[in-house]
């Protein structure tokens, strides 16, 4: 019951301080001229489905820029912010109240990236075709969960890392490139498509466009759903344990400044 | 010119924050290589037969996105880090302060566009059999020159601006949308084609293209001279707009009241 109490008092915390902020906005209009240039390029193909899949894909790749950065901040804003050494002294886990935070970000971003996306294909006047509306809901549940768990891998790693400005130029794209988000991964040149394979959004990025070709559950998209959850796990059990380093970290110098 | 480059070594020094080795390596060496790689994906999956237009765009679009980057970060950092108002009172010349500004970050686009190349013809088997390297090179200088002018004259509005990322943002999207980069400047609806005319990159972009296919300097002259013309009136206007900002600074006393 603490737990819960903890998880949404964080939750609402940064729900607040998201919702006052014009960050969300800015992000949204800087990444819609580019939506529409890939949209452009993924019309250019006569297979209706690859407009399809991009125009899906696009969701998340709204939803990975937005968060990435954000959830990937969250504990280094608590530095900066002052309010580390309160949450350190306080009996809840360090990781539960960065838990809640990032669950703020990412709804907030998934409810703004599919208004977005709603948006981008009435002014397209664009209807994807959908074998299995639930199927499709569950998979975009498993690519929703899976990028949150590969984003959520940053708050600890960006404090053990000692991130800086910078660190994100280059982890948006590679969140793209190897997610499977704008198109299949099998198309990545065979040196680098074992990178994907260790990344979950690329597994569920798979069962969705299967959702969108057949209407049945099949062994394969189950298979993909298994992998996507087993690999979120493992990066959600990596995650855990860099929090225990962080806060060992900290504990034996005083101070987050010192790393 | 000791002053200039004494300017050029301390204002790169202190407020280019990417000046360690993990930002450095994720903004000029990995992050030119993932876009390219995105976008041409992208197109690969959706026209396989139009992929290496999109290396080839995307590789000289990394110059000006190189720049953007770079430049834009730096005149930021100069207010953000309160060193603007210590320059605005030196009593230096203002075609040394501005210039220096940009030099040192010109190398950026070089490794980027060249990274790109690499990679493209590695990883995506971008054709260079027929490959000019004359006008390969003259195409990375005049499109390297045209945009540093023209990120210099966006980067005086970031002096006036609280956030520039919008800017970044912005500005990026415009290349990529109506350089030809992407889609080609005659398939654009309207206007917006015509646009793209008065912006850096797209037409040394015609000349970088025409490089992979054998084309020699003298074929593409013309464009050439038209970016390097671009670029010219951005030199100017840019430095325009610098001595504007400075007069206005001095007038109201503070950047914070525009």
């Amino acid at each position: 019951m603490g737990i819960l109490y903890a998880l949404a008092g964080s939750f609402r915390q940064q729900w607040k301080v998201s919702l006052s902020s014009q960050q969300h906005l800015d992000w949204l209009l800087g990444i819609l001229p580019q939506i529409f240039i890939v949209l452009w390029m993924a019309g250019q193909s006569d297979d209706r489905t690859v407009f399809d899949y991009v125009a899906v894909g696009s969701l998340f790749w709204v939803l990975w820029t937005m968060t990435v950065f954000r959830i990937g901040s969250t504990l280094t804003h608590e530095f900066y912010e002052g309010t580390l050494e309160a949450g350190l002294t306080s009996r809840t886990p360090l990781m539960l109240i960065i838990l809640g935070k990032a669950a703020a970000v990412m709804v907030l971003s998934l409810i703004a990236s599919t208004l977005v996306m709603v948006v981008v294909l009435v002014v397209l006047q664009h209807w994807i075709d959908i074998a299995s509306i639930p199927l499709l809901i569950v998979s975009v549940g498993f690519v929703t969960l899976a990028l949150f768990a590969t984003g959520f891998i940053f708050a600890p790693a960006m404090v053990l890392l000692q991130g800086r400005g910078g660190f994100y130029q280059a982890l948006i794209p590679f969140g793209i490139v190897f997610t499977g988000m704008l198109y299949p991964v099998r198309l990545l040149p065979d040196p680098v498509e074992p990178i994907a394979r260790f990344i979950p959004t690329s597994w569920a990025m798979e069962s969705v466009m299967r959702s969108m070709q057949t209407g049945a559950l099949s062994t394969r998209m189950a298979g993909d759903w298994f992998v996507t959850l087993a690999l979120t796990l493992l990066f959600m059990g990596l995650t855990y344990l860099m929090f225990r380093v962080v806060e060992r970290r900290i504990r034996v110098n005083g101070s987050l400044g010192t790393f | 010119m000791t002053n200039f480059a004494i300017q050029a070594y301390l204002g790169y020094k202190g407020l280019y924050t990417y000046l360690n080795w993990h930002a450095f390596t994720s903004t000029v060496i990995l992050r030119p290589v993932l876009v390219l790689a995105m976008y041409f994906l992208v197109g690969r999956f959706a026209a396989p037969e139009s992929a290496e237009r999109y290396i080839i765009g995307l590789a000289a679009y990394s110059i000006p996105s190189a720049l953007l980057q770079s430049i834009l970060h730096s005149f930021f950092f100069e207010r953000f880090f309160g060193t603007f108002p210590v320059l605005f009172t030196a009593r230096g010349s203002r075609l040394s302060i501005y210039w220096s500004k940009c030099v040192l970050y010109l190398p950026n686009a070089v490794i980027n566009v060249s990274l790109c190349l690499i990679f493209g013809h590695l990883l995506f088997d971008l054709d260079m059999s027929e490959l000019d390297y004359t006008t390969l090179v003259a195409s990375v200088a005049a499109i390297t020159a045209a945009s540093t002018t023209f990120v210099m004259f966006v980067g005086s509005f970031c002096i006036v601006t609280r956030e520039y990322s919008n800017i970044l943002l912005g500005v990026n999207t415009l290349y990529l949308a109506l350089t030809g980069a992407i889609i080609p400047t005659d398939r654009l609806p309207g206007p917006l084609g015509d646009i793209g005319h008065v912006l850096p990159l797209t037409n040394g972009l015609v000349a970088f293209r025409e490089a992979f296919d054998g084309a020699g300097l003298a074929a593409v002259a013309d464009h050439l001279l038209l970016e390097l013309a671009v670029g010219l009136v951005y030199a100017v206007l840019g430095y325009l707009t610098f001595r504007l900002l400075e007069r206005e600074a001095k007038r109201r006393g503070a950047f914070e009241t525009f």
